[in-house]
């Protein structure tokens, strides 16, 4: 019952968080704060979420793969945020140049 | 009601695609497309569909779509949305998709009924084709001329794609993303895509796995060595482009004819060896197909205008 109780109320939050990055991803008005509320809220909306179904996970195998795909999330979005940013940086660079000319 | 969302939400992107006029929105709704798709797959019952496509309807052909926009030319893309905007055509276009989802409804709503239950004559003849997986013992066991001759039709189009890639004078761009931190994370991604690739070829043979989903992730690692700069082994080589190609095709026909000498059919696998059989012709196909799939990436010309997608991107 309590873990029951433990689990919606971490599911609920991951699905919270989810909804505030989007909410982020629509609002924000450039790409850099964007990134930012993308890479942040959604790891930790996925992880509450896979910390709230772990225990129903059944055995240690899908537990460790669950762990594993929250893992590689958090790597690809920091580095593919990492990435954006950088590109977009160099947009911005050659767009300031393009002005002083 | 997550059945009832996932379809409305599915009409929705497939209509934004089509509807929006930013190539760029475009392609990243179409790449939302399949991964919604994948999700319905997963709703269905069907993981293996699921697993590819996400890999290949949303993962590769999203990164070749995005790659053909950098290679686009502004005027002429806005010269091809303007003939889109053509009333004829596109009330034409309206016609003939009216029509097809009129027949698509008449074949749903008048759907023959099957003379045999396929799926329990599968189940039953399971045990004979040396594999677990009803998937995989169809792909490879009792349809395996369909899927041999469909690797056959995906090296044709490489090679007719690779065929105009060399006729042109301009060598491939040296695209390569210059960060400390990809390349430090390549260094444990790489060795990890591979282990995701090899897994998913071994377990084709209980479970939802298979050559098809073990190249996609195969090919998407070339990709990614590709555009970080790695060397790829064998990339500048011929020789081994060619036998890479055609390595899959060869081993399912060489294996598949093997048991017509002691007078067999042909794509008969070997009489107990049929599980060995087909994981040999499977690993063969992976590589052959990752393969493929790469040099379909690889194919695309040097980028002429390759501030357009960049520039699409800043201005969301």
């Amino acid at each position: 019952m309590l873990l029951d109780t433990l689990r919606s109320l971490l599911l609920l939050s991951g699905a919270f968080f989810y909804l505030v990055g989007t909410l982020g991803l629509l609002r924000f008005p450039d790409a850099a704060t964007r990134i930012h509320a993308l890479t942040k809220v959604d790891n930790l909306g996925l992880g509450l979420i896979v910390l709230g179904l772990l225990p129903g996970a059944g055995s240690w195998p899908v537990a460790l793969k669950m762990i594993l795909i929250w893992l590689l999330a958090i790597a690809a979005a920091s580095l593919a945020g990492h990435l954006v940013i950088q590109a977009w940086n160099r947009v911005r660079e050659t767009q300031a140049e393009q002005k002083n000319d | 009601m997550i059945d009832l969302l996932l379809a409305l939400a599915l009409l929705g992107t497939a209509t934004a695609v089509l509807l929006t006029r930013n190539l760029y929105r475009s392609v990243v709704l179409f790449i939302v497309f399949g991964l919604l798709m994948a999700l319905v797959w997963v709703r269905m019952q069907a993981p293996d569909l699921a697993l590819a496509e996400a890999a290949i309807g949303a993962g590769l052909t999203g990164v070749l779509l995005l790659d053909a926009l950098g290679h686009l030319n502004p005027q002429k893309a806005a010269a091809v949305r303007q003939k889109h905007q053509q009333p004829l055509l596109s009330g034409l276009a309206f016609l003939l998709a009216l029509g097809i989802t009129g027949l698509l409804w008449l074949a749903l709503v008048e759907s023959p009924d099957p003379g045999v239950q396929l799926s329990e004559v599968v189940v039953q003849q399971l045990s004979a084709s040396g594999v677990e997986h009803p998937v995989t013992a169809v792909l490879l066991s009792f349809r395996a001329y369909d899927t041999l001759l469909e690797v056959a039709v995906i090296l044709v189009a490489v090679v007719v794609s690779l065929a105009l890639r060399f006729s042109q004078a301009d060598q491939p761009a040296e695209t390569q993303v210059l960060s400390p931190l990809l390349h430090r994370m390549l260094i444990w991604l790489l060795p990890l895509m591979l282990l995701v690739s090899m897994y998913l070829l071994w377990i084709g043979s209980y479970r939802s796995g298979g050559a098809f989903q073990a190249a996609a992730v195969l090919a998407a690692l070339a990709v990614l060595m590709r555009m970080s700069g790695l060397k790829i082994p064998g990339h500048d080589d011929l020789r081994v482009l060619r036998l890479g190609l055609v390595l899959g095709l060869g081993l399912f026909l060489l294996v598949g004819s093997l048991s017509m000498i002691s007078g067999g059919a042909f794509l008969a696998w070997p009489q107990g060896w049929e599980g060995s059989a087909i994981l040999l012709v499977e690993a063969g196909l992976t590589f052959s197909l990752g393969a493929l799939l790469f040099s379909l990436f690889e194919a695309s010309p040097a980028p002429h205008q390759a501030r357009l997608s960049i520039g699409e991107v800043v201005r969301e």
